[in-house]
């Protein structure tokens, strides 16, 4: 137990003070914004499964595909992060595959194989801390 | 230390945050562009200690960002990590050649981060004192008017010259060439006989642009190829080099001294330079990486360049490599 008063706080025993490694204050902090990361993760899904079905029917623009790159890079820098490794490392072949031909949607049709395995991580994720 | 970090993903500035707080940095401002990171580095009344920068962020990257901080003088030697899920070789040899520090790939360990901001936190406080290993040129005018200079055997920093960076800089490059697995790299060492007569008889200023000059007379010699040239101490240089096996240590002798003989600023009476290269053979990273520390790996370019040096039964010189790592330390002809 400690003892506040107005100008300063004293700790009665030194068992009272509150041990938190700095890992543990990490993994708080990782927990609290879980949930925030899982909705931006639905959105992500939303709008790369639209990107996705319009570059395979030819109609997708270079704003598809740069939004593709866009959702990959940033998964790939962050789902490690919330124990994602899977689907970190997919979005990283994302990323590193359409990254340097972003601005050109035909010839990205070649890939769209590993924006399909991402969307499948993605969704797997998703559904199973919705489920 | 106050710390800025910038990256565009609200989601990163928190993991980061959350980290530097729980690594004990609580005086951490976050901005969410480059520019709205130039406007706080503008505005700041009291100045940053040490940036993390994400690369790539729309409107400006985070190595232009890089390459508009080291431009300010207040920041030209504070450290600034790159904070990046891009892990290609261009990306890597842009942000060191923009004057990164560091480099850290993303998904980053928060608790890791903290040990390389340590690094660079010691490395504020090393140039926080007059008297620090490097030597650098925002301290050079105040240098200058006290007749400073650092011993001979010192790292110096140059600044100001494309692909010269810090020693500290080249080291963390090679970890993170190494991290990526990216071993086309070599690693070499060029000693220059004869700074040391002028390191004696010039001021320390004069020094310093002697040695900008011999570090351009090797940007010269290396041409368009990718590199990177630090200046080691006691007149060697260290140079990584992609694909070294097109390089020659005699080609790169001639070369560098026909740069330097252009520039006029070395020659005797006689014509003759003052200033002699001796290169020592390149070692592959690869190899280097297998046996040990990045420090090691540049001892033992450093162990060529004496093996070299000692093969041609060379003048005096003395080592630029760790205390005790050297075949010898000094020798003398």
């Amino acid at each position: 137990m400690h003892n506040s008063n107005s100008t300063q706080t004293t700790w009665e025993s030194p068992r009272d003070i509150p041990l938190v490694s700095p890992q543990d204050a990490v993994e708080a902090a990782i927990e609290e914004l879980r949930p925030r990361y899982q909705i931006a993760l639905g959105e992500y899904h939303k709008r790369l499964e639209g990107a996705f079905y319009a570059l395979l029917r030819g109609a997708g623009s270079a704003e598809d595909l740069r939004d593709v790159v866009y959702i990959a890079h940033r998964i790939a820098g962050t789902a490690g992060n919330f124990g994602l490794d899977d689907l970190g490392q997919r979005a990283r072949e994302v990323d590193e595959a359409l990254g340097p031909i972003a601005d050109a949607p035909k010839q990205a049709l070649r890939h769209l194989g590993l924006v399909a395995r991402l969307i499948a991580a993605l969704s797997s994720t998703v559904n199973k801390k919705a489920s | 230390m106050k710390i800025l970090a910038v990256d565009d993903d609200e989601m990163v500035l928190e993991i980061l945050f959350s980290g530097l707080r729980a690594s004990g940095y609580t005086d951490v401002d976050l901005a969410p562009s480059a520019k709205a990171a130039m406007k706080k580095i503008e505005e700041a009344t009291t100045p940053y200690d040490c940036f993390m920068f994400d690369i790539q962020m729309p409107e400006m990257d985070g190595i232009d960002l890089c390459s508009w901080v080291r431009k300010r003088r207040e920041y030209e030697s504070a450290p600034i990590l790159m904070v990046t899920a891009m892990t290609e070789r261009s990306y890597i040899q842009r942000a060191f050649n923009a004057g990164a520090t560091d480099y850290v790939t993303k998904p980053f360990d928060p608790l890791e981060l903290s040990t390389r901001i340590k690094m660079a936190d010691r490395l504020v406080r090393d140039s926080a004192r007059a008297k620090s290993a490097a030597f650098e040129i925002q301290d050079l005018r105040d240098k200058m008017e006290n007749d400073f200079r650092v011993p001979f055997t010192d790292p110096v920093t140059i600044f100001g010259v494309p692909s010269v960076i810090g020693r500290l800089n080249m080291e963390n490059y090679l970890r993170q060439l190494s991290r990526s697995g990216l071993f086309s790299t070599s690693v070499f060492a060029v000693h220059v006989t004869g700074l040391e007569g002028y390191y004696r008889t010039l001021s320390a200023s004069d020094y310093y642009f002697l040695l900008v000059d011999v570090a351009e007379s090797l940007c010269a010699a290396l041409g368009d190829r990718e590199y990177f040239v630090s200046y080691a101490g006691s007149g060697s240089f260290l140079i990584t080099v992609q694909h070294a096996n097109a390089i020659t240590p005699s080609m790169v002798e001639r070369q560098a001294s026909e740069a330097l003989n252009k520039m006029g600023a070395t020659q005797g009476f006689d014509g003759r330079a003052l200033l002699q290269y001796r290169c020592g053979e390149p070692v592959r990273i690869g190899v280097l990486f297998s046996g040990g520390s990045v420090e090691k790996a540049l001892d033992m370019a450093l162990e060529k360049l004496e093996r070299t040096l000692l093969a041609r039964n060379e003048g005096a010189y003395v080592s630029a490599r760790t205390p005790g790592l050297g075949l010898a330390s000094l020798f003398v002809k």
